[in-house]
């Protein structure tokens, strides 16, 4: 009677031990993150400092002539960081298909590009920490989250996805830094996608906890059609803040002066 | 109103001489002279000129940065540029569906000029889904909040009594209106998103008092691909479970 009254217990406790196990192993994957600082592990808010919105007018007739897509640039900086020595900055992009994107023609196929470089005024290093996205396997879903740990901004992919993002090579200059982000030309994504996001988290170098004539945020993106058959590219539709196309690139300000 | 601006300033003088201390923004149409109350989303128009009084505020809330909420119609964009009463340009913005980050505003007089058809308007800052607000209105209220890809938000509002009526009306990133209701003391709903596809990163809540009423608000977002990070709950967590299952275990060696 008594081995069966502590069997029962161990099994009782066996069981809440597995789900206890299960529990912490969910709370893993949905709480924890990753991030390269403490300084932004130990944070929490962001800033929302600025937005630029564009839309891409396709005109060529290669695709339905039209608005291709909508987005918004978004600048976050990171409003209660704790080391003097740096700010931090977050800056996204987001597109919306209005119709275009979803249509190219059989024979062609259609790519995205969008370079974001963060300029520091003073000719300082900017650092980046973590960007996304990553490389997706198509008919996968998945949430990229930069600055994860404290300051942080979240964006989902959509299904279908072959986008890619990679630092900036490092030059001779490192003033700037950022990354580029690439949406590959594969007809099978393009003819789904809904809408697309990145972003890219950069440390740029403070002094006394003041950016003190810092720099700025310049963000190139495109979208053209290649035609597989001929190699013929048509319909190059960048938006454009001063790199290499128009407008004024995004100046950012010290959301915490003096921190 | 550009031609009259000294005429302007002595009529909105006039007018704040006669209001009491409690926010005030005003803008004052520069045709029709009428005056727009507070936080009010404010339909602009081609080359036209508004004022906006910000005086001090008693509310409690983490952080006082003033957001100017531009919307335009069907991704037409719009120019608006905000200067102080000198006229000295402060931001501007070239956008169908954005904002200006103001930071903190010294009270004083403020000028949007506005060069295209579009809506503006004013917002304070509660953007982060912890922030409260706190505060007696007497006066309508605008606050951004930025529900990044979620399908929906969850607004709570706690009122200090169950009689006070007031409105709440919800605005989406190009300054249209996709919600309005009007509510009798404390509330607590979820709102989901008319528009999955469309523009729900930045919303406007606005709240408009029927009776003068205390309240306090927050908001979080619904359905959201966030992932809240964070090395305390990372810790809390795995001590924890640490704890319990050395406390198991210990439990299952005395039988």
């Amino acid at each position: 009677m008594v081995i069966k009254i502590n069997r029962a217990k161990r099994l009782f406790l066996s069981v809440n031990s597995l789900i206890i196990i299960i529990v912490y192993i969910v709370f893993i994957v949905h709480i924890g993150g990753v991030s390269a600082t403490n300084d932004v592990f130990s944070t929490f808010n962001v800033v929302l400092l600025g937005t630029r919105t564009f839309t891409i007018d396709v005109s060529d007739g290669n695709v339905p002539s039209g608005i291709a897509a909508h987005g918004t640039v978004f600048y976050w900086g990171v409003s209660n960081e704790i080391d003097k020595n740096y700010d931090y900055f977050i800056i996204g992009i987001k597109y919306v298909r209005s119709g275009g994107f979803g249509f190219t023609p059989s024979n062609s196929l259609g790519g995205l590009m969008s370079i974001v470089k963060v300029y520091d005024g003073l000719y300082r290093t900017v650092y980046t920490i973590d960007y996304e996205p990553v490389f997706k396997v198509p008919l996968t879903s998945g949430t990229v989250t930069v600055g994860t740990g404290g300051a942080y901004v979240s964006f989902s992919l959509e299904l279908h996805g072959y986008d890619y993002g990679d630092p900036i090579p490092l030059s001779y200059n490192t003033y700037y830094d950022g990354f580029n982000w690439r949406h590959y030309y594969t007809k099978a994504d393009q003819d789904w996608w809904n809408k697309k996001a990145g972003a890219v988290l950069v440390k740029v170098p403070e002094v006394n906890g003041y950016l003190g004539n810092w720099g700025e945020v310049k963000v190139y993106l495109y979208y053209y059609v290649w035609n597989v058959w001929t190699g013929y590219v048509s319909g190059w539709y960048p938006v454009s803040w001063n790199e290499g196309g128009q407008g004024t690139p995004f100046k950012l300000t010290d959301p915490t002066p003096g921190n | 109103m550009k031609r009259h601006p000294i005429l302007i300033m002595i009529l909105l003088s006039i007018f704040l001489a006669a209001s009491d201390n409690s926010i005030i923004i005003y803008s004052v149409l520069p045709v029709e002279n009428s005056i727009i109350p507070p936080f009010t989303p404010i339909n602009v128009s081609e080359n036209m000129t508004y004022f906006i009084y910000v005086s001090e505020v008693s509310y409690s809330i983490p952080r006082m940065n003033y957001y100017l909420g531009v919307g335009g119609y069907n991704y037409k964009t719009l120019y608006i540029e905000f200067t102080d009463q000198e006229g000295r340009l402060l931001k501007n913005v070239t956008t169908w569906g954005g904002i200006i980050f103001l930071g903190e505003l010294d009270p004083g007089i403020y000028i949007i000029n506005s060069y295209g058809i579009g809506k503006v308007v004013l917002a304070l800052d509660l953007q982060s889904p912890r922030d409260i607000f706190e505060g007696e209105l007497h006066e309508p209220i605008t606050f951004l909040i930025t529900p990044f890809e979620a399908e929906g938000i969850h607004i709570v509002i706690n009122t200090n009594d169950t009689v006070s009526r007031y409105r709440i009306e919800i605005y989406n990133q190009s300054v249209d209106k996709i919600f309005s209701e009007e509510y009798v003391g404390s509330v607590e709903f979820d709102f989901y998103f008319p528009d999955q596809s469309e523009w729900n990163d930045i919303i406007y809540i606005r709240i408009v008092p029927l009776d003068p009423v205390a309240i306090k608000f927050r908001w979080y977002p619904l359905n959201a691909d966030v992932t809240i990070g964070n090395s305390l709950l990372y810790l809390f967590g795995l001590m924890l479970f640490v704890l319990v299952f050395i406390i198991l275990l210990s439990m299952v060696k005395g039988r």
